[in-house]
């Protein structure tokens, strides 16, 4: 406070208001310019031309209460802030309002007052606008650099521009001194005992070293009455450790020097007790003469506070330079008060963050940070929580630099002694390699569970039964194969042993517990690869199983579980089995003639034969070679047989097809039987059921197939068929397709036998003839090459009565 | 080689492919023995009851009864029971072979391996085993 600045006193009717004619003198006007220029006091020259234009035409759209209008309209008195041109400033308003140039002024009304000012201008406009030329008020404005002030505004409409307004004068006094002076020491009753007696500050005068007045709130810091104080030297209240430093103080402020105006000292109060305060110190005038006044503030709270974070700034810097995490203190008021190296370095920090509020920094994170930082929380939530007494943990953020780095963010309140909370203090923790590493496993689960669900689905609809089983053999999984296998669910299998299930035997007819493939898994460790078992299920069905165990080790190198793989053989046993016999049987037939072959021929060497002739038997030497030739003849149809049974079956027989006249074709193949058949008494003859028309039908076919076919059928027919019997061929068409009939009068096939004809080496034993014994694969042959040619073949027999084939080829158009 | 009539050894051959019984029994009446020849395994079970031969040729695949069967039922029963046997049969596999010599058959001979002359031969060591 300088209680020495001048407060002029300007009254404008000694400048502005003695001229009061419109032509001034050219002296005058000279003298007015120095004058206007020169005065102490904030002169404005202003035009109110455009303004007066104004509330014309808004008294011409019936605006007749200006007062209402304005109140009402606020962009209205913002309008006409911008209307008024300030046509010239003196000296003193540059120095008033922190202006350098008197442009920085002239540039509108309304670039120069802010918004607090628009209530005065409005006052103002009302006045103007109800025809007054004159307005006082005491108000505040600011400068432009914000300072405030308050002013005494008076308005003045010079003479002579009461109509147009463009003219208008304003001086502004400097109140500020006298509205200081009454607010501090208080020109009314009131304001003293609000400001000073129930004022959160000690309020102190010292005139002569002595406490003049004390406020009541000293007393409270200190303890000590008012009483006791008053008249006391005031440096008795001040703590040793001070006691110099202020009366330094002291005297330089009394001669005059310059001193700060705060500063903290240590009052001593009652009891010797030591209380911080802040004393901002002033000079004042007291009963006429000079005195100190000092304004005192107990900052016993705010040491408390800076103590604790001094404390935890203090921990801090002691693990700051070798922690890798980022740590950040903040103070009450959320500014950073520290930060380590290592958060600078995370965050990519580019200014200094110290006594930044962090809400600031929240919201201009680019400003401060290099990299982009994403947070998945709600940052001033966060803060607001901490402040509010909790601890926020694992708070994640990501750090958008290369590569991109993820922070786990710890916020923790700071508290004092009373467990208010003072401060916040955070660390972050660069959990970028956990990060990954978790989503890499993450991944690795997921990409498991798939693999899972997978193995789970291969598991289950695989065509092998899978078992697990535990160490101790008990089964803990088995699947739907396993089910439809053991004829068995699984819930009934889980926890019996393999043996439990099923009857289970090896290829040499050893049972469990003398066959055990299982415990062999265990004490061998190894693994099964392949073995044939026949299971027999609960319900006695019996299967050939092919099974491989496989031993599951656990980290140790015990086995853990058992995989056993177990695969339903029987259909490709009973097919090695029918395959193996169809060889033996083979091999059989072709060894009847060969032993008669060999037999002769052995005879014939060893000159038995010349004693054939003695002993007068009916065997020439003819006759045996007749035989011989015979059983040759025998023995080269089988082994075409068994060549053609081999292609059929290895797919390997090709047709050759060819549109074929079937009709005719018939009829060649059975023209060459005739012989054969009159040679044995047997009458052969071909009809046609149906339209006998004469017209020929067509087959697509291998031709040589086809007459093997019917061939074949023919050739049975006559060897079971005796004499006087009779042979009937016949074809018939319908949808499509041609039946062709080769029925006989012969033998007959036994009801039992009937299904099997068409299998292979099926003897239709007791039934036939010695003499016309086949080779036991002719049926079967024919039966392939028929389905070969899309078509089908059936049997009918009655024993004694007769047999008849039949089987029916898709026609093709002529 | 030449036998009396009064010394004629029995032979019964039980065999349902005639070119083959033929063929032996050729070769066996040639050599002086007594042939009696059945062609399926029923009627051989009968003639060896009711001619009681001295060695009995039995082939093992045959209609109405097969040769495995026949031999079970002359084991079965005393009239029968001493006849030697020897399976003849073309069929090879170790397991009707074994099955075969089981079942009590003195041998078991592969009919395309041997000759009817090295048959011949052995007749009289299967004969004078008993």
């Amino acid at each position: 406070m300088s209680p020495q600045k001048t407060v002029y006193k300007f009254t404008s009717e000694s400048h502005i208001g003695s001229k009061k004619t419109r032509s001034i003198s050219k002296a005058d006007t000279c003298l007015y310019q120095t004058c206007f220029e020169e005065a102490p006091i904030s002169l404005w020259e202003e035009d109110f031309y455009e303004v007066k234009k104004y509330f014309g035409r808004l008294r011409k759209q019936g605006v007749e209460n200006f007062r209402e209008y304005f109140e009402t309209h606020p962009k209205a008195v913002s309008k006409c802030a911008s209307l008024v041109k300030i046509t010239r400033v003196n000296k003193a308003t540059l120095k008033f309002y922190d202006a350098k140039r008197k442009k920085d002024l002239q540039v509108g009304l309304n670039k120069v007052f802010g918004e607090e000012s628009y209530g005065t201008f409005r006052e103002e406009l009302i006045a103007l606008a109800e025809g007054r030329t004159k307005f006082e008020v005491e108000t505040t404005t600011r400068t432009l650099k914000g300072r405030k002030n308050y002013i005494a505004l008076k308005v003045r409409v010079a003479s002579g521009y009461e109509e147009t307004l463009s003219k208008v004068l304003i001086s502004i006094t400097d109140l500020t001194e006298n509205r200081q002076i009454e607010e501090s020491l208080g020109a009314s009753e009131k304001k003293y005992s609000t400001l000073v007696e129930k004022g959160n500050d000690g309020i102190i005068i010292i005139q002569d070293s002595l406490l003049k007045f004390v406020n009541q709130k000293t007393t409270e810091i200190t303890d000590f009455a008012v009483k006791s104080a008053i008249g006391k030297p005031f440096i008795d209240f001040v703590s040793p450790e001070y006691k110099e430093l202020v009366m330094a103080r002291y005297k330089k402020r009394l001669a005059g020097e310059k001193v700060p105006e705060k500063y903290e000292i240590e009052l001593l109060a009652k009891g010797g007790r030591k209380i911080p305060v802040e004393v901002s110190a002033s000079l004042i005038e007291h009963e006429g003469r000079p005195a100190d006044m000092a304004i005192l503030r107990d900052i016993t709270d705010r040491r408390e506070v800076e103590k604790t974070l001094q404390e935890e700034k203090g921990k801090l810097d002691a693990i700051y330079k070798t922690i890798k995490d980022g740590l950040a203190l903040y103070d009450r008021n959320g500014r950073v008060i520290f930060m380590n190296p290592s958060l600078k370095k995370l965050f990519g920090v580019k200014t200094n963050l110290l006594g930044v509020e962090r809400a600031k920094i929240a919201r201009h994170r680019r400003k401060y940070f290099k990299y982009y930082l994403e947070r998945y929380d709600d940052s001033l939530e966060t803060q607001r929580q901490v402040y509010a007494g909790k601890s926020i943990s694992n708070v994640m953020m990501k750090i958008h630099s290369k590569p991109a780095r993820y922070l786990e963010g710890n916020y923790v309140p700071i508290k004092d002694a009373k467990n208010h909370v003072v401060g916040m203090s955070a660390s972050f923790r660069n959990v970028t390699v956990l990060k990954n590493q978790s989503e890499k496993i993450a991944k690795q689960l997921l990409e498991m569970e798939k693999q899972k669900e997978r193995v789970q689905a291969i598991f289950n609809n695989v065509e092998e039964g899978v078992y697990i089983f535990d160490k101790n053999l008990k089964i803990i999984q088995a699947n739907n194969a396993c089910e439809i296998m053991a004829d068995c669910e699984e819930k009934e299998m889980i926890g019996k042993t393999y043996y439990e299930i099923f009857g289970c035997r090896d290829k040499v007819g050893h049972f469990y517990p003398e066959f055990d493939p299982v415990s062999k898994v265990i004490t061998t460790k190894e693994s099964v690869p392949y073995d044939e078992h026949l299971h027999t299920s609960k319900n006695g069905k019996q299967r050939w199983v092919g099974v491989s165990y496989t031993p599951i080790f656990n980290g140790a190198g015990d086995i853990e579980q058992i995989v056993g793989v177990v695969r339903d053989i029987t259909a490709i046993k009973e097919l090695e089995k029918a395959k193996s016999e169809f060889v033996s049987v083979a091999s059989h037939e072709l060894r009847t003639p060969l032993t008669v072959i060999n037999g002769y021929l052995s005879l014939l060497l060893s000159g038995d034969l010349g004693k054939l002739g003695s002993e007068k038997s009916k065997l020439t030497f003819c006759t045996i070679l007749n035989k011989v030739k015979h059983e040759t003849e025998r023995l080269t149809k089988l082994v075409g047989e068994l060549l053609s049974v081999s292609r059929i079956e290895e797919g390997r027989l090709r047709l050759v097809l060819r549109k074929l006249p079937i009709i005719k074709l018939v009829d060649e193949i059975t023209s060459d039987f005739k012989a054969m058949a009159a040679m044995k008494g047997v009458r052969l003859q071909v009809i046609h059921k149906g339209r006998e028309n004469g017209r020929n039908y067509y087959v697509m076919a291998d031709q040589d197939k086809f007459k093997e076919i019917l061939v074949n059928l023919l050739d049975n027919a006559i060897k079971f068929t005796e004499s006087g019997g009779e042979i009937v061929i016949s074809y018939t068409e319908k949808k499509g397709q041609i039946d062709i009939g080769v029925k006989d009068t012969g033998v007959g096939i036994e009801p039992t036998m009937l299904p099997r004809v068409f299998d292979k080496f099926q003897q239709i034993s007791g039934s036939y003839l010695k003499e016309n014994k086949g080779t036991g694969l002719g049926l079967f042959i024919v039966k392939s090459l028929v389905e070969m040619h899309k078509g089908k073949i059936w049997v009918e027999s009655e024993v004694g009565a007769g047999t008849e084939f039949n089987f029916s080829l898709p026609l093709v158009d002529q | 080689m030449t036998q009396t009539k009064e010394e004629k050894i029995k032979v019964l051959l039980i065999e349902d492919e005639k070119e083959v019984a033929e063929l032996y029994k050729l070769k066996l009446t040639l050599d002086g023995y007594e042939v009696i020849t059945a062609e399926n395994g029923r009627e051989g079970l009968d003639k060896a009851n009711s001619y009681r031969p001295e060695l009995i040729f039995l082939d093992i695949k045959m209609p109405e009864m097969d040769g495995f069967e026949v031999l079970k039922r002359l084991r079965a029963a005393a009239r029968t029971k001493d006849i030697p046997v020897v399976i003849l049969s073309n069929f090879d596999e170790q397991d009707l072979i074994e099955k075969g010599l089981t079942l009590g058959a003195n041998e078991y001979l592969i009919k395309s391996q041997f000759t009817p002359e090295d048959i011949s031969n052995k007749i009289k060591s299967w004969v004078s085993e008993d």
